[in-house]
């Protein structure tokens, strides 16, 4: 007999496969609690065989490759259909697009105080990707910024006595590889339509240019840039307000008194 | 009864309103509506490009404006209790405000710290 929870068939390793525990029926197996020492070592010397045979039977070639589809028969009651395969898909973690260059076009940080939300908005995005045929990374921490408050407990006097409070940040990351501009930007109008509410999402987008970029700047720079006409239609409201400063009757008196600037 | 300010203003209704925290918001107003004229005129009479009488008329217009105007009148206040001392700016609540509603569970994120 082979080790199921290797094979990942009947007995899925919870944590490798899905992020949200709940939605996973079977509880995980209880390996940790022994009457005895004997107990354990039995237990150990069983482990290893089944191992052992697990290692053996790989070698020889005899394991089967059969996917197993968890909810295959469940039917949904009211639409009477089967569960579409994407739903099913939503306990396990996201599936990924494998990168063709590595160039990096978005990196996307999602930010709050919830982790189940942060987490969910993540996901989201990242399924996301892999149905527009997005490249992705996984689903990164990003540090946790903690904010600490000390107050004064009383609110008058007694200021010897403190009370801390924190604020915890908490981050996920996620970078998108090889996507034209178009797909990105269709991409995150998405997540950008279903955002969840406590999650601040933050992304930066790259874009490559091509090698004359330089002289396509100086030539734009040759004809845009020259002073003061580039200045012109600025609509600035703090210059429209000197402009008009300066051409008041007070400032025109002052100007018109010393010609050698003007 | 006249109303006290020189100019009318609508009072906030988001915050606990006092006769400081309105004298507060009516010099945030203040400050909103004259921020171009001032920064004009401190662009004006900083510049030393331009002749040095028309950088004094502009300092003397600057100094003219009524108090109110300038930023630095403004003072951050509780919204909840318009107190002006121990604002925690991130929440912009008082100190004990702030302790009250963070002990009850209604600032997302904030809890009791220890280490």
């Amino acid at each position: 007999m082979l080790c199921r929870t290797r094979l990942m068939i009947h007995v899925a390793p919870l944590r490798s496969l899905s992020t949200f525990r709940p939605l996973l029926n079977s509880p995980p197996s209880q390996n940790g609690a022994h009457s005895s020492p004997e107990e354990f070592k039995a237990q150990a010397e069983e482990k290893k065989r089944e191992e052992d045979r697990f290692h053996q039977s790989i070698l020889q070639g005899d394991v089967e490759y059969e996917p197993k589809y968890l909810s295959e028969d469940k039917v949904n009651p009211i639409s009477r259909r089967p569960l579409p395969l994407n739903v099913e898909l939503l306990k396990y973690k996201p599936l990924q697009v494998p990168k063709t260059h590595g160039h990096q076009v978005a990196k996307i940080e999602f930010k709050g105080f919830d982790r189940t939300e942060l987490l969910r908005a993540a996901e989201f995005a990242a399924r996301a990707a892999y149905y527009l045929n997005i490249p992705c990374s996984r689903i990164a921490n990003l540090k946790t910024e903690r904010r600490l408050y000390t107050v004064i407990r009383s609110p008058f006097a007694q200021a010897k006595s403190k009370e801390n409070f924190q604020r915890r940040m908490f981050g996920l990351s996620l970078t998108a590889f090889d996507a034209t501009s178009e797909v990105v930007d269709i991409w995150l109008s998405y997540i950008n339509r279903h955002a969840i509410d406590g999650v601040q999402y933050n992304t930066t987008t790259s874009f490559r240019e091509s090698l004359d970029f330089s002289e396509r700047l100086d030539k734009l720079a040759s004809t845009d840039m020259k002073l003061p006409e580039s200045f012109k239609d600025i609509d600035d409201p703090i210059a429209n307000r000197i402009e008009e400063l300066l051409k008041s009757d007070t400032f025109k008196k002052l100007l018109d008194e010393t010609p050698e600037n003007h | 009864m006249p109303f006290r300010f020189p100019v009318k203003f609508d009072i906030p209704k988001h915050a606990y309103v006092n006769a400081r925290v309105l004298r507060d918001q009516f010099k945030r107003i203040q400050y909103a509506d004259n921020e171009v004229t001032r920064n004009a005129l401190r662009y004006l009479a900083r510049n030393t490009e331009l002749p040095a009488k028309v950088r004094l008329e502009a300092q003397l217009q600057l100094t003219s404006m009524p108090k109110y105007t300038s930023y630095s009148q403004i003072k951050n206040r509780c919204v909840a209790t318009g107190h002006a001392r121990s604002v925690i700016s991130d929440f912009k609540l008082n100190r004990t405000a702030f302790r009250e509603r963070a002990r009850a569970g209604l600032i997302p994120g904030v809890t009791k710290a220890s280490w």
